[in-house]
């Protein structure tokens, strides 16, 4: 490391210092305040979640009664302003005066530490519901559309039942800023919480994924922040280009939240498509890319001023490939009624760009509806959804890194068909990867392949044909929000992909898309660790009741 | 060409050997097909006729003038098994060109039929079946039992003892007519299975035959029925016969003949004890029986209840089993719901069990599956938690279950990449994707435009080929295809693993890596 002038360091550890005893006063605080009868960390973690969401609705208050006007359809000031500086009171009292009957335990175990990540993010989807619900965005009676709305927001999902045009300022600053919010617990969870649980084989040293990324800095608090900073710089260079692009400033500034963070949400009701200008979707198209980039390897590239970093690493190669390759499909494929007519457009190879990238980074945006394109495209870009982007990036899906560890997986049993005593350690670049990574991740997308079917045949209960039902599952699970079909033209949105499938499902089917979507950003094993410690009661019932006589005596010994 | 002509001298080819020895059985099946069609008067006796002449001397030609190899490894037996199929496969397309069933200008269809016919799948491109000549017909499902015969030896005993996919697992579940060394034994072990096999053709038929049917409609369906093939000969599948008689017989030879044959053998030999439980048996009746149950519940609100329960319990068994008769049109959103449709589309991937004619990834390694990503679970909460996979009495080895989940995950990903490729050739999403499925599962009729009322036709012409890679792909469980050039192309190639030069590259273990802590 190259010696830093003497002024900036001392700049910047008193910055350090600052951030230091602010993060020890509120944990005081919050340890003189917690110390009620009931030992709980878990309880403790969601009230916290739910007591940080008030300065949020009270931020988005204040900006709509400055410049809500400026950004909603509607063009009033102030909509939304006294409901959600009322939700966010309530929700703080709520959480505070609840926070006052527990207490922190000693130590908490991981399995804890996992079911505390599940319960926080649901503390913070019930909070973004209460406030859908309090602002009339939706129905008050419609619980679970708030819900799946709240869980779209949270996990950074396009998928939603209100146009952007028909909400006031104060909620689309709130639901641009709870995707940007939550890409950026992602970050603090994926370098503070799952590098020590390992969950679904994420630390696979693909490059530079979250094992590296924990040696970015001595502490991971200093790592944290550094990936913070740069997902914070991300966003504003985003927004500065679209600026520079020709959008609204305010536009701006809430579209790169969501754009950097994959997250998809716009203020348009045609999505990015409104703007109708090229320079725009550009902008959009480097901003998703980058949002599907992990975050360490960008860091480390910037820091060491290597950019030859991103041509070493296996994952970021692939994750280009699969773009290039993909965006000439689509552009190449014949498309239904217009066949090879498309191609004579000059714009028609940024459009395929736009909608490959949107999709693999799991952001979602749209300028064409996904069902103009070709029906092979539409297949291309459903299994783009499903591997997404980079690991220890914004976007979801199942990681490019995990399919290329797969891919590797495959290979040896490949090779071990002809050699059955062959025995071979996988490889990515220079590092091995473990069995015990590999595990996870076959356990992971074994999980998630167990998960899809019944949700989609809920959802194809709830209302929604059959190819619906099938990629929406795949798109929320992957948290990119558009899906394919509803190709009937029978009274849908512009952006037919991200309003039309939560729309046509009934409450049922909008609790499944947003349980999917929540599963699909805290990945699945973590999900089924805190359902099974949830009901772990019913299981150790099962356990120790019938289940255990059957085996014969000796099977355990081993 | 003849051994004489060769100057007596016989190649080493067990390839081109084993597959002489399939076409001699198909020629077999042709000449009694004609005889078929002599007795019938329907035509096509010539063309059956000299589709035999012509396989029968095409064989005897390649067994003459080759020898098996009496080192037969691994790879080498899987390129036989892949290239028999495929001989066989192009055999079968003569029958339908010579007769004129199918033109000479769609030779593509022939073949897809014979593919269709000889993996067991069902799929079929004929649109008006009732008016092909019943030789034609009857050689027709016959393609498919020689297919289920073959399959019956291949699944039982050629595939466990070459560890394919973790197909080892049988000889746990149910050692019996499985051949560690299955040179020397698997002649002893093919004639029981093939008694078997062709003492349930006989009950299908006779009951058939008490049914109602005509004994040629019978034996003709006992063929398909007991190679959970499903084709059918009449367009409207078993729907023609309308009768709840007939449905019951399909549906119990179905289910039986989705289970696996060792079971079958040592329930009636008794070389068993009954009381064991075969845990694989039991997830497979519970599937079947939970998919009647569902599609019960989910459709509900569509037809009256006793055709409900009829429709549901036939397609339970037709798909659990991956047979593919069909009743009525259920990819139409009149008669189905859309989620009931998606249940028969996890039947047609998990298909029937190990050691059967049914295809899919079967009930054993859904079984890994499901325990393995249990197991992560688990482990994710107790990190240091040492947790052998059981199934039902028996401990799973760790690289069988790798192997299991390798074979799981080449088949998700053949399907997707087909259903890709199905539906960028011009089919729509359902139809691609659900065909891919169908035809790596070897089931037949698929969702949307290519429901079981409807033939293969509904498939774009261009796609029809992926068809047919995907149907050998998913009826020789995945590997011995994918592997059958590399061991064709290996004879005389020393591989890297073989004798290391160097330890770039490779690391060589002694052992297989272990799991260490993360």
């Amino acid at each position: 490391m190259t010696p830093r002038p003497a002024r900036r360091a001392r700049e910047r550890e008193r910055l350090r210092r600052l951030v230091v005893r602010a993060v020890r006063a509120a944990d005081g605080l919050l340890h003189r305040w917690a110390r009620g009868p009931y030992e709980s960390t878990l309880a403790i973690t969601a009230l916290v979640v739910l007591a940080a969401a008030a300065p949020v609705f009270a931020a988005c208050a204040v900006f709509d009664w400055l410049f809500g006007g400026r950004v909603a359809a509607s063009g009033a000031f102030g909509t939304d302003s006294v409901p959600l500086l009322l939700a966010g009171a309530a929700i703080a009292l709520f959480a505070l005066g609840l926070l006052r009957l527990c207490r922190f335990e000693r130590r908490i175990t991981e399995r804890q530490t996992l079911t505390a990540l599940v319960l926080g993010s649901f503390a913070a989807v019930a909070a973004v519901a209460v406030a859908h619900l309090a602002t009339g965005a939706v129905e008050p009676s419609a619980l679970a559309t708030a819900f799946a709305e709240a869980a779209a927001t949270i996990t950074g999902t396009n998928s939603t039942t209100i146009a952007g045009a028909d909400l006031g300022g104060g909620m689309l600053a709130l639901r641009a800023v709870g995707q940007w919010l939550g890409g950026a617990a992602f970050i603090v969870v994926l370098v503070r919480v799952l590098p020590h649980l390992g969950v679904g084989g994420l630390d696979t040293d693909g490059g530079v994924a979250t094992r590296s990324a924990r040696r970015l800095a001595p502490r991971s608090a200093g790592t944290m922040g550094r990936l913070l900073l740069l997902y914070g710089a991300l966003t504003v260079l985003v927004a500065v280009g679209y600026g520079l692009a020709g959008m609204p400033l305010l536009q701006s500034g809430l579209h790169a939240l969501t754009t950097a963070s994959t997250g998809g949400f716009s203020t348009q009701a045609a999505s990015l498509g409104a703007f109708d200008s090229a320079a725009i979707e550009w902008v959009a198209i480097f901003g998703m890319a980058a949002g599907g980039v992990s975050l360490p390897l960008m860091f480390l590239a910037i820091r060491r001023r290597d950019p030859a970093r991103f041509i070493r690493s296996y994952e970021f190669r692939l994750y280009i490939t699969l773009i290039v390759f993909a965006t000439v499909a689509v552009a190449l494929l014949p498309r239904d009624g217009v066949g090879w007519t498309h191609l004579l457009r000059p714009d028609h190879i940024r459009e395929s760009l736009f909608a490959v990238v949107s999709v693999i980074s799991t952001t979602g945006f749209e300028t064409t509806s996904l069902v103009d394109l070709s029906t092979g495209s539409q297949a291309l870009l459903m299994v783009l959804m499903l591997i997404g982007g980079m690991s220890a990036s914004m976007a979801g899906g199942f990681k490019v890194v995990r399919l290329l560890t797969l891919a590797s997986f495959i290979g040896r049993e490949l090779r071990r068909a002809i050699y059955p005593s062959l025995a071979e350690r996988l490889r990515l670049g220079r590092s091995t990867i473990s069995e015990t990574t590999i595990s996870r991740i076959t356990g992971e997308l074994l999980l998630a392949a167990l998960l899809i079917i019944p949700a989609s045949i809920v959802l194809g209960a709830s209302g929604l044909n059959i190819v619906d039902a099938l990629t929406y599952a795949v798109s929320t699970l992957s948290n990119v929000g558009p899906a394919m079909a509803l190709a009937d033209s029978t009274g849908h949105l512009a952006v037919e992909g991200s309003t039309g499938h939560l729309d046509a499902a009934n409450w049922l089917g909008r609790i499944t898309a947003g349980l999917l979507m929540m599963c699909g950003r805290m990945s699945v094993t973590a999900a089924a660790v805190a359902l099974s410690v949830a009901a772990y009661p019913a299981v150790a019932a099962v356990r120790h009741g019938q289940w255990r006589r059957r085996r014969p005596h000796g099977v355990r010994a081993r | 060409m003849s051994a004489t002509v060769l100057g007596g001298r016989r190649f080493e080819s067990t390839p081109v050997h084993i597959s002489g020895v399939a076409l001699m059985f198909v020629a077999i099946g042709m000449a009694v097909s004609a005889c078929v069609a002599l007795i019938d008067g329907g035509g096509g006796a010539f063309a059956l006729g000299a589709s035999a002449a012509i396989t029968a001397g095409v064989g005897s030609a390649m067994m003459g003038s080759t020898t098996a190899s009496d080192r037969a490894d691994s790879p080498l037996a899987f390129a036989s098994v892949a290239w028999a199929w495929l001989a066989v496969s192009i055999a079968g397309t003569m029958p339908y060109l010579f007769s004129g069933v199918i033109a000479w200008s769609e030779a593509d269809n022939a073949l897809f039929e014979s593919i269709s016919g000889f993996t067991c799948t069902g799929a079929t491109v004929l649109a008006d079946i009732d008016g092909v000549a019943h030789g034609v017909l009857f050689f027709r499902s016959m393609t498919q039992w020689f297919g289920g015969m073959g399959l019956i030896v291949l699944a039982v005993s050629v595939l466990p003892a070459l560890k394919v996919g973790g197909l080892e697992l049988i000889a746990n579940e149910a050692p019996g007519p499985t051949a560690d060394r299955f040179t020397p034994r698997i002649a002893a072990t093919a004639r029981r299975l093939w008694m078997l096999y062709g003492g349930f053709t006989l009950a299908v038929a006779l009951a058939l035959l008490a049914a109602g049917t005509s004994l040629f409609d019978a034996v003709a369906h006992a063929f398909t029925t007991v190679a959970t093939g499903g084709f059918s000969t009449h367009s409207d599948s078993i729907d023609y016969f309308d009768s709840v008689a007939v449905e019951l017989v399909l549906i119990a030879g179905m289910i039986t003949c989705g289970a696996s044959f060792s079971i079958h053998w040592h329930l009636i030999t008794r070389t068993r004890s009954q009381r064991r439980s075969y845990s694989e048996l039991r997830w497979y009746l519970t599937l079947i029986g939970g998919a009647a149950v569902g599609l019960l519940v989910l459709n509900s609100g569509k037809l009256g209840f006793g055709d409900n329960l009829r429709e549901a319990a036939f397609y339970a068994a037709s798909l659990g089993s991956n047979t593919g008769y069909g009743l009525t049109d259920y990819a139409h959103e009149q008669f189905w719901t859309p989620s009931a449709q998606l249940v028969l589309l996890a039947l047609f991937v998990i298909g029937g069990m190990t050691g059967s004619t049914a295809g899919g990834i079967k009930v054993l390694r859904l079984q890994i599956v499901a325990r393995y990503a249990i197991r992560e679970v688990i482990r994710a909460r107790h990190r240091r938690a040492v947790l052998p996979m059981r199934l039902g009495d028996t401990t799973v080895a760790e690289d069988v279950a790798a192997r299991a989940l390798g074979f799981v995950l080449l088949y998700l990903g053949l399907a997707l990449a087909g259903g890709v490729l199905m539906t960028a050739l011009g089919n729509d999403l359902e139809t691609g994707f659900s065909g891919a499925v169908s035809a790596i599962g070897t089931v037949g009729p698929a969702l949307g435009e290519a429901g079981p009322t409807n033939s293969a036709l509904a498939f774009a012409r261009g796609s029809r080929p992926v068809m047919m890679v995907l149907m050998l792909f998913g009826r020789l469980e995945v590997f011995p295809t994918m592997l059958m050039f590399v061991a064709a192309v290996r004879a005389g190639t020393r591989s890297r693993y073989q004798r290391p030069t160097s330890t770039r590259g490779t690391r060589r273990l002694t052992r297989l890596p272990s799991r260490e802590g993360g």
